[in-house]
């Protein structure tokens, strides 16, 4: 039963040890995998210089960094990750899995070590301010770093000097992140909970009033895509080795048969549905693992080249596999934005087009909740959405697909509701 | 205190769509709120056992998760399903579910 006190000494995480091993397993595997793309010296620079890019939409971290450096800034974010997780003695849940897997995957496109600190210590002294722990926080605190580019941006691309630019940056991180908590959870009623990304709905408003500032000062930023190439191969062998050991990894932990995949499968995926505490860690492992699969193989399929910032979407993905996505409600979107480019003007297999299907994917709970075709239709939505909304943040929120997932979400559950009403008043 | 009160009306609000949901029209319904937090207790007549109502003890059972709780309360009542019950679960530090003779009971205690 319970016994956690509010605000006092927190008990102790019932993580299992399992799921720590894993995560830090991982983190180990991103760090390693980065010394098979490049040398040591070539990794050590190219962190480095991660630390003074704006990392602003769309930069890729293997085209200003290398590889290596990516990998090994992923592998060290979520140790990071891990750690505070540990720290607070948070269990690892679900969502806390989804947002070290977005951490993780982010850390391809934008985040990096010197942007990931100021949005958390902003939550955390909000914690301070309505003296809670920190731990009923650690959501906003991780998923809230896709405001790392608000202060890189104006730290290093603004053309100011350092002495202003990097506090100015942080302080900008520091307000952001103090102001997240209650804003998150306000947003939440926006789109009742159909929007996995709600941190990036909440950021992309954030992103849009800190734009407006800084371009009422005469400060702007053009759009930006910086993306590696030629890395096809080696990153399509280390996502599929990647999915299929998770899918294994799954059956280790037990309880896996097809009756419980298909019980998982069957879930709407609204918010909130913690796959690993409703149907167990091991099936919720070999969903993640058919799921990371399921999202490279279509970016390989429609004949998109895989980078950086795919990386990030296909771990994302990934995370979400315990956080309310699974094949059967992912597909419809994917479906959806598919057909979206396929009529529109954007290339189905440019690296944009290719991120709103795999971010899309935010959707999923509409397609769980309401059927597949409300999911094609959304995700065909969402495609047209995302392509516009980016402008009014500036690419300073990551989560750009979030944001645009919000509003569609927003729109649609209402319509949806009232249809559903009529149904339901016509059967009685 | 009013923490405690908000909480417990989103709570309230999420186990009355359940009720709801499951053809309970005729509700008993006791709230308390303190300092300590809150106590509510549920009851009503229902015409057969809940198909989900295991589930629903097991969620309510679930150890609470300050994490959830502090990020995602805003979403209880938020639909009309009274299907958040790993939200109530994350939430609450006690929580009873009976259903005997064709009468379901539902007490938590959270703060």
């Amino acid at each position: 039963m319970n016994d956690q006190p509010g605000s006092a000494a927190l008990p102790p995480a019932k993580n299992g040890g399992g799921r720590e091993r894993l995560m830090l397993t991982i983190s180990v595997i991103l760090s390693a995998t980065a010394f098979l793309f490049d040398r040591p010296a070539d990794i050590l620079a190219g962190l480095i210089r991660t630390l003074s890019e704006p990392g602003i939409l769309i930069t890729d971290t293997m085209a200003i960094a290398g590889p290596g450096a990516a990998f090994l800034n992923s592998g060290l974010l979520l140790a990071a990750g891990l750690l505070i997780v540990r720290m607070n003695r948070v269990t690892l849940s679900g969502p806390v899995m989804a947002a070290l897997f977005t951490l993780a995957g982010f850390s391809f496109f934008g985040k990096n070590l010197y942007n990931s600190w100021a949005v958390p210590i902003g939550v955390l002294l909000y914690a301070k301010y309505q003296r809670e722990p920190f731990a009923r926080y650690i959501l906003p605190a991780m998923f809230g770093t896709a405001l790392g580019p608000l202060t890189s941006q104006i730290s290093f691309g603004l053309g100011l000097p350092p002495w202003a630019g990097i506090p100015l940056g942080n302080l900008a991180g520091v307000a952001a992140g103090f102001v997240l908590p209650p804003l998150a959870n306000h947003f939440l009623r926006f789109h009742q909970g159909y929007n996995l990304y709600n941190i990036g709905f909440t950021c992309g408003i954030l992103g849009m009033f800190f734009m407006g500032v800084l371009r009422a000062f005469g400060f702007d930023a053009g759009p930006v895509l910086i993306v590696s190439k030629g890395l096809n191969l080696p990153l399509a062998e280390f996502l599929y080795l990647f999915s299929i050991g998770l899918a294994i990894a799954g059956l280790f932990f037990g309880n896996v048969g097809f009756a419980q995949l298909f019980r998982l499968w069957r879930r709407p995926g609204r918010l909130v549905s913690d796959f690993i505490a409703s149907d167990g860690f091991g099936v919720t492992l070999v969903n993640m693992g058919l799921l990371g699969i399921l999202a490279t193989s279509y970016v390989l399929v429609v004949g998109g080249e895989l980078n950086g910032p795919l990386l990030g979407g296909i771990f994302t993905i990934i995370g979400f596999g315990a956080f309310g996505k699974h094949p059967l409600n992912t597909i419809p979107i994917l479906a959806g934005v598919f057909l979206a480019a396929t009529l529109h003007v954007f290339d189905t297999h440019s690296t944009p087009a290719l991120l709103a299907a795999l971010f899309g994917t935010t959707l999923a709970p509409l397609a769980g909740a309401y059927g597949w075709p409300v999911g094609v239709i959304a995700g065909f939505l969402h495609m047209s959405m995302v392509m516009n909304i980016g402008y009014l943040h500036g690419g300073m929120n990551l989560y750009n697909n979030g944001f645009s997932g919000g509003f569609i979400a927003a729109t649609l559950v209402p319509l949806l509701e009232a249809a559903r009403e009529r149904k339901e008043r016509d059967l009685t | 205190m009013k923490n405690a009160r908000h909480k417990s009306e989103h709570v309230l609000q999420e186990l009355v769509a359940y009720a709801h949901r499951h053809g309970m029209n005729d509700l008993n319904i006791h709230l308390a709120c303190s300092t300590q937090g809150f106590d509510i207790d549920l009851e009503g007549d229902v015409s057969c056992r809940p198909d989900d109502l295991d589930a629903l003890k097991q969620a309510l059972n679930a150890p609470r998760q300050l994490e959830l709780e502090g990020y995602y309360y805003e979403l209880l009542g938020s639909s009309r399903d009274g299907r958040e019950f790993q939200l109530i679960g994350a939430m609450v530090e006690h929580a009873e579910v009976t259903c005997e003779q064709g009468c379901l009971r539902i007490h938590v205690r959270g703060r």
